[in-house]
């Protein structure tokens, strides 16, 4: 049973690594991306499942390859909010919500996606990474619930 | 500094504050406010120049006011993603997304910009200033794009 707190330091650290995966995403860094996930990390995105570094790597150069993620100059940036975090010391839940923002048809400035993060972040040699995210669609045409 | 103390909790706390308290003095045509937070020497990098020190800083930002480009008449918001924070006790770096979504005369809401706020801070006096912002564009709106 961990006998530490989540402490102050912690919730800073997972804030961290939040801001970090959509810095790298929407740079194109996918080395510095995966540094936010354990080497056994587990990514349950909208369109299937990606399992450790290995399939992440796999998963996020397929978004870059499709030109709009991680492009020069910008096309998408992944716009992160306030995450919920709960937990102890070496274990922790975070929900976090995503807006995507991306150029439409006519280049204006547009939101075709709002999405939530849900993870579970493991703190191992002190250091805090995801070991297990499922990116949620909510609003928007990707990720519209079935009525 | 070789021997500055690590980044604290505090730390980050107050370079979070920093930075959001940027955008609230901005958005309330706050001038002074908004020139308090940078160091004396402090640089501001945007698309269309450079402000070196208070003075300038303060004549640019002053003016920006002035003609409701900023500030409460502008009908516009700075809102901030997530501070992603490293450095030392002493100085560090931050960057951070803002999206700016604008009011138009009929009510609707547009996103004109999406930027991203890369940040060198230092701590004088026990306080967190921006010695060096640069303003990224990274989405901009047909009416608001330089290239």
């Amino acid at each position: 049973m961990p006998d530490a707190a989540l402490s102050a330091e912690d919730r800073l650290d997972v804030m961290g690594v939040l801001a970090s995966y959509a810095l790298c995403l929407d740079s194109g860094d996918v080395e510095g991306l995966l540094e936010n996930f354990h080497a056994d990390a587990v990514l349950d995105h909208i369109a299937g499942r990606a399992v450790g570094h290995a399939g992440i790597r796999q998963w996020a150069e397929g978004l870059m390859n499709g030109g709009r993620v991680g492009g020069t100059p910008a096309q998408l940036r992944h716009f992160v909010g306030l995450p919920y975090v709960e937990g102890d010391g070496e274990r922790c839940t975070a929900q976090t919500y995503s807006t995507i923002l991306t150029y439409n048809a006519e280049k204006a400035v547009t939101v075709p996606l709002v999405g939530s993060y849900h993870d579970t972040l493991t703190k191992r040699d002190g250091r805090w990474r995801i070991q297990a995210r499922t990116i949620k669609g909510d609003l928007g045409r990707a990720g519209r619930p079935r009525e | 500094m070789a021997n500055a103390a690590p980044l604290s909790a505090q730390d980050r706390l107050d370079v979070m504050a920093l930075i959001a308290r940027y955008a609230v003095v901005l958005d309330a045509g706050d001038v002074e406010g908004y020139v308090s937070n940078f160091a004396p020497s402090g640089v501001v990098e945007y698309s269309g120049g450079r402000c070196v020190g208070r003075d300038e800083i303060r004549a640019w930002v002053g003016r920006l006011v002035s003609i409701n480009q900023v500030g409460p008449e502008s009908r516009l918001r700075h809102v901030l993603g997530i501070p992603y924070i490293e450095g030392d006790g002493e100085r560090c770096s931050a960057r951070t997304y803002v999206m700016i979504p604008r009011q138009g005369e009929a009510g609707e809401i547009a996103i004109p910009l999406v930027l991203t706020y890369v940040d060198s801070c230092v701590k004088r006096g026990g306080r967190w200033l921006f010695e060096k912002r640069v303003i990224q564009t990274d989405l901009a709106a047909p009416s608001r794009r330089t290239d």
